[in-house]
């Protein structure tokens, strides 16, 4: 068991202003989801979105796009690559809007392109019945400089008691990693359901998730998080725990360090292998990795977080391909039970 | 003949992978991995893991859709089981 995370300083949430001068962080909507939980993507993009937060009909509706990156599941809009984008449908509107400010962002690339996919949101009435919420986001810094792949994870606190004051009410964290250049992000958000309010609950993603960029360029690497709050709460909530592993999140490059998770997970089966006996143990060399996949059937060794990966191995030293399975706790960067998959 | 079958992971609509536990009657839990690989056709082998548990391991295309509805259908027609009842079992982990 071991912690390869390396841990981060503690920054406060920080607000942005929309720059097309209403503002985001007073106004309540009805409607509001982060479609990082489903159906809320339909008819807005066919590009990439990571975050797309679709706002129902209370005189101003809204549907906005964090940051772009792969969105499985949007369509029926032009493709294009925004890095965030506000809706507003159903009003006979149809503007489209964009946070300017975004670290590591060229605002004028994003102008020029946003408006040539302006979304036709019809609105969801089934999140309009559903939900009231303000929209908070943040942006932090998790690191600057050389980054082949970082495992990135969020613990934020909050008084959250406003959660109970809303049947159904929930909170949502997601955690987008943004590389500095658009069109870098290529991951999903992370969300997180509330399940329980609870005062000054903590609030975890529900995986880590592995961000892999071109090797050997220097990144600044951000993540957004975001939340959607009951209307009426006024919740202070600050990122209490960020972390990440590689070099570009302040871990340890050195040449005796593993630098990003695909050496984690080898050099953990590794010494696995060798508390196993196994004399050819330094000859595992990973050559694939799937995953991670939430478990089911929790390791009483790791956290709620947990998470399993598939790596396929070869022994350099026998010519072995061996598949195995790892699991691991994002939250604490500890590997839990490893075990082999295949058989000879 | 009814089975029982248990997923470590949370199954979507289309995992990369799935590894689980199953038993056929009141038999012993067993395992079950199954990988995409670069296979033309489903693969599936009986296999015995160091514990002494047995069970399989498949391998499927890399463009199968792996999802629970063809995990137990593999299965079925491995083991001869007419239809799967999802339990929470022993994580196959703890198994093998």
């Amino acid at each position: 068991m071991r912690n390869n995370i390396a841990r981060l300083g503690i920054e406060t949430l920080e607000r942005r202003d929309n720059p097309s001068g209403w503002n985001f962080w007073e106004d309540t909507y009805a409607g509001a989801f982060l479609s990082g939980l489903g159906e809320g993507a339909k008819n807005i993009a066919t590009g990439a979105y990571d975050t797309v937060v679709e706002l129902g009909r209370t005189g101003r509706d809204y549907a906005e796009a964090a940051l772009s990156g792969l969105w499985e599941g949007a369509d029926n809009v032009i493709a294009g690559a925004y890095d965030a984008v506000v809706e507003l449908g159903r009003t006979g509107r149809d503007l489209v809007t964009i946070y300017r400010n975004w670290d590591g962002i060229d605002p004028s690339r994003l102008e020029s392109r946003l408006f040539q996919g302006a979304v036709q949101t019809a609105g969801d009435p089934r999140a309009a019945a559903a939900f009231d919420f303000h929209l908070v986001y943040g942006i932090v810094t998790l690191g600057i400089g050389p980054l082949d792949e970082c495992l990135y994870n969020a613990v934020v606190s909050g008084d959250w008691t406003q959660f109970s004051r809303q049947a159904g009410g929930f909170g949502v964290m997601t955690l987008v990693p943004y590389a500095g250049v658009r069109g870098v992000n290529a991951l999903p958000p992370v969300p997180v359901r509330v399940p329980v309010p609870q005062p000054s609950m903590v609030l975890q993603t529900v995986d880590g998730a592995l961000l892999t960029l071109p090797g050997g360029v220097a990144w600044e690497t951000v993540a957004v998080v975001s939340f959607a709050l009951p209307a009426e709460a006024s919740t202070a909530i600050t990122v209490a725990a960020m972390s990440m592993t590689g070099p570009g999140g302040g871990g340890d490059s050195s040449q005796n360090s593993p630098s990003n998770f695909r050496e984690l997970t080898e050099q953990a089966v590794q010494e696995e292998w060798a508390l196993r006996g196994d004399p050819t143990a330094e000859a595992m060399r990973l050559v694939d990795l799937e995953g991670p996949k939430a478990i089911a059937n929790p390791d009483p060794l790791l956290g709620p977080n947990q998470v399993r990966y598939q790596a396929r191995f070869v022994n350099e030293f026998t010519g072995e391909v061996i598949d195995v399975s790892v699991n691991f706790d994002p939250t604490t960067g500890q590997f839990g039970t490893i075990k082999q998959a295949s058989v000879k | 003949m009814t089975g029982e079958i248990s997923y470590d992971l949370v199954m979507d609509a289309d995992n990369s992978f799935a590894e689980g536990s199953y038993r056929v009657g009141d038999g012993p839990w067993q395992v079950f991995i199954i990988s995409k690989r670069d296979v033309t056709e489903p693969m599936i082998k009986p296999s015995t893991w160091d514990s002494g548990v047995m069970g399989v391991v498949i391998h499927l295309p890399r463009g199968t859709r792996l999802d629970k509805v063809l995990v137990e259908r593999l299965l079925s027609e491995q083991l001869g089981v007419a239809s799967w009842v999802e339990v929470r079992g022993p994580d196959s982990m703890s198994l093998r």
